[in-house]
């Protein structure tokens, strides 16, 4: 691969993925510019990122270092300005609205700080709604988001709705909803940062979870050290840029 | 102030645009109704001229060849009388008609109040081209319709001799036509005949009445001129009308009565005979209907637009509880915010305002609207102007205390 | 997937009630006033009994003369219509009578008022009256002047009690007729069938019509076919620069049509009252309808922008869950056809009261609207433009939703 690749603070014996395991997430060179009428705002330079099958790493950096742009860029949302997006080993050179939303429906989940559940649809509705952009029945929508909430232990409230649930509950809704078409890649933005300790605690046990057993790669946003310092791997971002 | 709250719309011109479209129409819809509301209202308050109480009507229908048609001619528009010489029929209908004990009073007419039928004229007076309605009617027909005379006299048998025809005009045509002169005295007919031929008499205005609202209440003001119709001499003509005034308290089964004896005179005629209130009734529903469906129609669309605007407001205090929290957290108080939400709000209108007004001072340039007064149309521009104010700042009242509502802590909340 | 649309579209309405009561307002109070003027104008131009076979007839219904200085406009006399409209070309049959003129009758010392239209034997043979009793009167009839009317509905139950009339007598103009027929109530609107009674032209008090240029008749002209629209009218054209004006000297030309009840309208309306063009009338009732729907459009896209904008997460996260524009523009447009579906429920329930409430009130006489397929399919067409109209830009902006903002919730 690519040798200006910049591996940062391995976490040291934390090695799970094997080596010549399948790179999941590939950016190379990714640079992102907003235009407005005068300004240019640079969010990302030359950014170069590998995650491997299976990984759980950590993207850290003070506000506005353009954490949550290089999360939407790996999330197929945002758009580089230049630079070569790959997942799953396939390379994304169409952005095409269209080919962009299958391929965010096949391969990846998006975990949200404010949790973003549908207030008007019932637990067990919002886990179905990556479902509903596959051709699937509807028995089998259902037996898979309940498999989904099965794993995050909330298959006693399936017919409550959003509002009805605690903080912690409703992200475990939200990683249901992530997890129910079994991607490859989980997106997590500040996934704690609604939640007490406990309760983000609790939320983070179910994502190391998922990354041990269901070899998902997922990759973080965060603000809390603590959390980071669990993951394989911290990413630091300043001003836009990778920094050692 | 004002300056900032200019800013904010501009900057959300965008989000706004559909909001400023939506109250432009509105304009235009309420300054629709609103012109035809005033202007009736205005026309409503003006004195008719006449009392219509216990006058029936009885129409006559003859075949005369040109019954229903109407003749409008420029120059001269009088029907030139249809049967010369008296009638001796019409003699008999009077004579049988005043024998009643129940009838007060009876006289002929051209043409009466509620009627459909309008016989018009116009023509160069002084140098100003003037129109009239005009209506034939006999001596009696003043007292009977109770008009009220403000200068000169009414026409009668002193002038059944005279060499020329007697006329007696409104208050509006003799201001029209001699300004602040007394008109007695005056002629008031062109020099010639509308085939060009010298006119043998001129019409001479004897009296001055104050007016003759023969289209009621709600029509607009026109110019009257009475001409004397003498059924007894060679130059009388049988009237389209016999007025009758009937004692108070006079049933309808009179009616029939009259119908009976008049069919007995007359065989070839027919009669519709109608108390001019009845008349009035069904006359005035023409006015009427259609202010009502319209002004209902305009009612409802205006009730919707209330409620879609304040559903919008709604939802922009909703999207914007950052903006207000961030504007609170740096001290801006509850009445403050109120000011802000609802000064936005009146800026926005106002620019659909402008559009509206810009659009509406088209009509009398363009002279879409000649029937109405200039006063008629400043007054419903304004009534409109304030009317939607009112309507957008009701709209606001409710989503601006929402935004009042908003806490500080909510604008980092959201962040 | 359209189940799931409709779901949430339903749980959406019933969540932003006042959203969607507002929607429901706008669509079916809109709905309800064109639906009304619909029904009005059907009612006045469509092919309704008796006129059945309108799209074959033609009418006179007016005549100018004008002169240099002088201008004379009314309806022609029987005999102008008897020396120029007889026998015209491709011409089945045609048939002459009086404008309805009102009468009064007096009974029990009541008086009763009636319009009375008096026509010839072949009025009932173009016109397909819905006979309730008896039968018309015939040409036969008119020739021999006797004295025999058809009654409608109405004026059988204000004479007759509702009970059988045929064989009985009315007085009417100070005229006695045996009644030969009752036929249902005709709708003022129907000029040229309307009536209460109907009697025949030979029972005049005069025989004076005979002769008149101008008086209250007109004439309808069954075609043998409508092709044939433009030859007639030529025809007649053409004959009337034969009118002699030696008696009235004022005049010089005559100026006349025959023309569809349509054609007939847009000339009254039309400034210059002399020259008919249907086409604009046409355009004006486009276009007056369309000026009134513009308010309630304006407001329901201002209220479907506002929705969607207040769904601005939901919308994120859908995008962010592999729903592509497309996808969820679907979705709107299924929520607002059935919204725009409702709203046309409701405003088909509501144009029915409205047109029952009209047709109790007897502001005009014998209107009974009733609905037909015609203005079913109005209706239809109506709420499908609203549906699409109001949720075209709404949908627009909905797809160009930047995801990453709808979730951060800033959207402007």
């Amino acid at each position: 691969m690519d040798s200006t690749i910049l591996e940062i603070d391995k976490a040291a014996g934390g090695g799970l993925g094997p080596q010549g395991a399948k790179t999941m997430i590939h950016l190379e060179n990714i640079e992102k510019v907003y235009r407005t009428d005068r300004i240019e705002t640079v969010a990302l330079t030359n950014v170069n990122l590998e995650v491997r099958e299976g990984e759980f790493i950590s993207i850290m950096g003070p506000s506005g270092s353009g954490k949550s742009t290089l999360l939407n860029v790996c999330g197929l949302l945002d758009t580089p300005t230049s630079g070569q997006v790959r997942l799953n080993g396939k390379k994304i050179n169409s952005f095409r609205d269209k080919h962009l939303a299958r391929t965010r429906n096949e391969e990846i989940g998006f975990i949200f700080q404010t949790f973003h559940l549908i207030n008007d649809l019932s637990v067990v509705d919002n886990v179905e709604i990556p479902l509903l952009y596959r051709k699937l029945g509807g028995a089998e929508r259902r037996r898979l988001a309940l498999k989904a909430l099965d794993h995050v232990g909330l298959n006693s409230r399936v017919h409550h709705f959003p509002s009805h649930l605690s903080g912690g509950q409703q992200q475990r809704v939200a990683i249901a909803r992530a997890i129910a078409g079994n991607p490859r890649i989980l997106l997590a933005d500040e996934p704690t940062g609604n939640l007490d300790s406990q309760m983000g605690d609790e939320i983070m046990q179910v994502l190391h979870d998922l990354s041990r057993e269901g070899r998902t790669t997922i990759v973080m946003v965060t603000h809390d050290p603590r959390q980071a310092e669990k993951t394989e791997r911290i990413v630091r971002l300043f001003d836009g840029r990778q920094v050692h | 102030m004002i300056k900032h709250l200019f800013k904010i719309v501009w900057n959300r011109k965008r989000a706004n645009f559909l909001i400023i479209v939506e109250i432009f129409f509105s304009f235009l819809v309420l300054f629709s109704v609103a012109v035809f509301a005033v202007y009736y209202t205005d026309n409503y308050r003006r004195p008719l001229g006449y009392s219509y109480d216990n006058v029936w009507n009885i129409e006559i229908e003859r075949d005369r060849g040109q019954t229903s048609v109407q003749t409008s001619n420029v120059d001269d528009g009088k029907t030139p009388p249809a049967a010369q010489g008296p009638n001796p029929t019409i003699s008999q209908l009077f004579y049988a008609l005043r024998g009643f004990d129940e009838i007060e009073s009876v006289a002929g007419a051209g043409t009466v109040p509620y009627s459909h039928s309008t016989s018009s004229s116009g023509y160069e007076l002084n140098g100003a081209l003037v129109y009239f309605q005009v209506n034939r009617v006999t001596d009696s027909f003043k007292d009977l319709m109770r008009l009220e005379l403000v200068e000169g006299r009414w026409f009668g048998k002193e002038d059944a001799g005279a060499n020329y025809n007697p006329v007696v005009i409104n208050q509006r045509l003799a201001r029209e036509v001699f300004g602040g002169e007394s008109p007695l005295g005056k002629k008031i007919s062109p020099d010639t005949e509308f085939d060009g031929r010298p006119r043998s008499r001129e019409d001479r205005v004897v009296g001055v009445i104050t007016d003759f609202r023969k289209d009621g209440e709600y029509a607009g003001l026109g110019n009257y001129v009475f001409e004397r119709n003498d059924i007894e001499s060679s130059t009388g003509e049988v009237p389209n009308n016999i007025v009758i005034r009937v004692r108070p308290g006079t049933r309808a089964e009179f009616q029939e009565r009259i119908n009976n004896r008049l069919q007995a005179i007359a065989k070839d005629w027919s009669f519709e005979i109608e108390p001019l209130s009845d008349m009035r009734e069904s006359f005035l529903r023409i006015y009427v209907a259609p202010i009502v469906a319209g002004g209902t129609v305009a009612a409802f669309l205006l009730i919707m637009v209330a409620l879609g605007l304040t559903g919008v407001l709604w939802q922009n205090v909703t999207q914007r509880i950052r903006e207000i929290g961030l504007r609170r957290a740096k001290g801006a108080t509850a009445g403050k915010i109120y000011a802000q939400i609802l000064g936005e709000l009146m800026v926005i209108a106002s620019f659909g305002l402008i559009a509206g007004v810009l659009v509406v001072v088209q009509f009398p340039l363009l002279d879409l609207i000649g029937f109405i007064s200039k006063g008629v149309y400043v007054s419903s521009l304004v009534i409109s102007l304030v009317l939607i104010y009112i309507l957008t700042a009701l709209c606001g009242l409710y989503p601006s205390r929402l935004a009042t509502r908003i806490h500080p802590a909510e604008a980092l909340h959201y962040e | 997937m359209l189940r799931n649309y409709i779901k949430i579209a339903y749980k959406v309405f019933l969540r932003r009630k006042f959203f969607t009561f507002i929607s429901l307002f706008a669509i079916s109070f809109t709905l309800i006033v064109l639906m009304v003027a619909a029904a009005f104008l059907d009612h006045t131009f469509g092919p309704l009994a008796p006129e059945t076979k309108q799209e074959r007839s033609l009418g006179i219904y007016h005549l100018l003369f004008r002169g240099e200085r002088a201008e004379s406009n009314g309806p022609p006399g029987y005999g102008f219509l008897d020396r120029f409209a007889r026998n015209l070309p491709n011409v089945e049959k045609e048939s002459f009578f009086t404008e309805p003129g009102s009468v009064y009758s007096y009974k029990n010392g009541e008086k009763i008022h009636s319009y009375l239209k008096r026509t010839d034997g072949q009025f009932w043979e173009i016109l397909e009256f819905n006979f309730l009793e008896g039968g018309p009167y015939t040409p036969d009839d008119e020739k021999n002047g006797n004295f025999v009317a058809v009654i409608n509905e109405a004026t059988r139950s204000k004479f007759f009690g509702g009970g059988p009339a045929v064989g009985q007598t009315l007085e009417a103009d100070g005229q006695r007729f045996r009644v030969v027929g009752v036929v249902s109530n005709v709708p003022m609107f129907r000029i040229t069938p309307f009536s209460d009674i109907w009697v025949p032209i030979s029972t005049m008090k005069t025989t004076a019509y005979r002769s008149q240029m101008r008086g209250r008749f007109m004439a309808l002209l069954l075609a043998k076919s409508s092709a044939d629209f433009a030859q007639i009218k030529e025809e007649y054209k053409s004959r009337l620069s034969q009118v002699d004006f030696s008696r009235e000297p004022e005049f010089t030309t005559a100026i006349g049509d025959a023309e569809t009840f349509f054609e007939f309208v847009s000339r009254i309306l039309s400034p210059r009252q002399d020259s008919s063009n249907p086409g604009s009338l046409l355009a004006v009732i486009i276009a007056f309808m369309i000026l009134f729907m513009l308010l309630p459009t304006v407001n329901l896209i201002n209220i479907n922008v506002s929705r969607i904008m207040e769904r601005a997460s939901e919308i994120g996260v859908r995008k962010a869950f592999g729903a592509s524009s497309w996808t969820l523009v679907g979705q709107f447009v299924v929520e607002n056809v059935l919204l725009t579906l409702a709203g046309g429920v409701i405003g088909f329930l509501g144009s029915y009261l409205v047109l029952e409430a009209f047709s109790q009130s007897g502001l005009i006489p014998y209107a009974e609207f009733h609905f037909n397929y015609r203005i079913f399919i109005y209706g239809l067409a109506l709420a499908l433009f609203f549906g699409l109209f109001s949720g075209v830009y709404p949908a627009w902006k909905m797809s160009r939703l930047n995801p990453i903002e709808a979730l951060k919730g800033g959207v402007r």
